[in-house]
């Protein structure tokens, strides 16, 4: 059992902090991390001490279901709206605090992110990429200048402050914030024990914080890696050169790569589903399913549907859009992925739904078996809620003895 | 033949951009509210930034030898010096309570019938 550690490990691309630096983000992880959960907690006390039984009374001993009915009266809560606004002024202090420690080094970190480039992996930019307006029309999640700014040629101020950001914001990512990473080589390992991909391509990668834990895994295999932003694509190359893991990063858009037809044995996505865009997305499904080879696996990691959690989590879920810069979390959250996959010209049987986390506090034995919850898409949401990652799952042909096993 | 003028310094970047982009939502009916409870969270990560490097301090000092921290739990002010610490108590406490105490203090200076302060009366109103 590897004990996963709280704080990251740093590495040479990181910001520089000073003792004040280190002090003001770990004071914001702690409110986020420490003091948000105990605030919530009163929420969902109430939520079900008071709300849901004066909600079911009122019709007639029908449970809640009706989203806006729940969040209206949540909402008239004045505890919920203080633990809202103060899950919003976190948020805001977590990037305020991070700017304010990388901006007087903004131009050093360029120059670093240049000089750490050692030929181990490679870098490839795209100067006429057009960034796509779900990626610059808002700041997802409240990050000033969002993923794709950049102040001068060179920046990479947005993949430093992305970086640290990450722990700040999820307990239990591990010293190299690889959680997401992690949980799908974990449960590609449970469903297909034999699976060694030659060539693996990670969609929509950031700062490829998640990339380098299949580096790590498959030490034979060919890494690439795309993103729309050439500033998190440089932190990215950077850092990855850094710790001497080989990364072939490029800057493209997922719904359309220039990778040829069934290229990859393995393709992954990290959170990035929800947030990109109605029109978007379809588009990055049939794009995984050209780019796998026979025999590939394409893994793509979100939260769950609407449909799969129970209601007083669907209003806490759904104030990401509300609240946090999200426009497309919730129409994401509501989309009809099983029939997205069959768009995507998947089969019914190469298609499977699961749920899994690898976090810091729980060793990979003691999870609680998530395969036992692996059902094919469709047949209806799994008991319970607080399922960790959902993991959208497509094969190019049924997948070994275990796919059939899993399903 | 003079050397040409040296070349301008390259510009300095422009600042990363601190708000983000996108509507900032309102959770009080009244969005001053908002204002304070942002105020009062951001206070109160300063407050744990200046903690921490006070413990920084006590363990830097109690390492050189200098002063254990046992000493530091265990001290016991005298007369003179707790008597300053009242006074800092107290400055403390009225700049926090500043607006209130002015509050009080016009409402004193009509009780005992003084004109309305003139700048008081000059100012915007607020609404």
């Amino acid at each position: 059992m590897t004990e996963i550690p709280r704080n990251q490990a740093e590495h040479p691309m990181m910001a520089r902090r000073l003792h004040d630096d280190a002090a003001r983000q770990k004071a914001v992880r702690t409110l986020r991390q420490r003091l948000l959960p105990k605030l919530a907690a009163g929420s969902r006390e109430m939520y079900y001490r008071s709300v849901e039984p004066a909600l079911r009374k009122a019709s007639g001993g029908r449970a809640p279901e009706d989203l806006r009915e729940i969040r209206a009266a949540m909402m008239a809560l004045p505890y919920v709206r203080f633990q809202l606004g103060t899950h919003r002024v976190i948020q805001e202090l977590m990037y305020e605090t991070l700017i304010d420690s990388v901006q007087p080094q903004v131009e050093e970190l360029a120059a670093k992110a240049r000089e750490l480039s050692r030929g181990i992996g490679s870098l490839r930019l795209d100067p006429a990429l057009k960034v796509p307006r779900y990626v610059t029309a808002v700041d997802i999640h409240c990050q000033p200048g969002g993923y794709a700014h950049e102040s001068f040629a060179g920046d990479v101020a947005a993949g430093a402050i992305y970086d640290r950001s990450i722990n700040m914001y999820q307990q239990g990512a591990g010293g190299m914030t690889d959680y997401m990473g992690r949980s799908v080589i974990q449960y590609l390992g449970k469903v297909w024990p034999q699976f060694r991909p030659r060539r693996i391509l990670d969609l929509g990668c950031t700062i490829g914080h998640s990339t380098l834990a299949y580096a790590r895994q498959y030490p034979e295999a060919e890494l690439h890696a795309i993103d729309v932003s050439a500033p998190l694509l440089r932190y990215a190359h950077a850092r990855a050169e850094s710790l001497g893991l080989p990364v072939r990063y490029s800057q493209q858009n997922a719904e359309h790569t220039d990778f040829p037809d069934g290229h990859f044995d393995l393709v992954v996505s990290h959170i990035l589903a929800h947030e990109t865009a109605a029109h978007a997305w379809p588009a990055i499904l049939a794009e995984s399913r050209r780019l796998l080879a026979p025999g590939g696996i394409c893994v793509h990691v979100d939260l769950p549907q609407l449909e799969e959690i129970d209601p007083y989590r669907r209003f806490i879920y759904t104030n990401e859009t509300h609240f946090n810069n999200e426009p497309f979390w919730t129409p994401y959250r509501l989309m009809d992925l099983p029939a997205l996959m069959r768009a995507a010209g998947f089969a019914a049987s190469e298609t499977f739904r699961d749920f899994t986390m690898v976090m810091a506090g729980q060793d990979r034995d003691k999870l609680r078996d998530a395969v036992a919850h692996s059902r094919q898409l469709g047949h209806g949401a799994p008991p319970g809620s607080g399922l960790g990652f959902a993991l959208l799952v497509g094969t190019r042909g049924v997948v070994g003895a275990q796919a059939a096993e899993a399903a | 033949m003079s050397a040409p003028p040296p070349p301008p310094p390259p510009p300095k970047p422009l600042p990363h951009p601190r708000a983000a982009r996108g509507p900032r939502p309102e959770f009080f009916d009244d969005g001053s509210s908002d204002t304070l409870l942002a105020m009062n969270v951001a206070l109160l990560t300063e407050l744990m930034v200046t903690r921490e490097r006070l413990d920084t301090l006590e363990r830097l000092i109690e390492a050189r030898g200098l002063v254990p921290r046992a000493d530091i739990d265990a001290y016991e002010p005298d007369e003179a010096a707790e008597a300053q610490r009242e006074q800092i108590r107290e400055t403390m406490s009225r700049h926090v309570f500043y607006l209130q105490l002015q509050q009080a203090e016009r409402a004193e200076r009509k009780a005992v019938g003084e004109d309305a302060d003139a700048t008081e009366a000059a100012a915007p109103s607020p609404r």
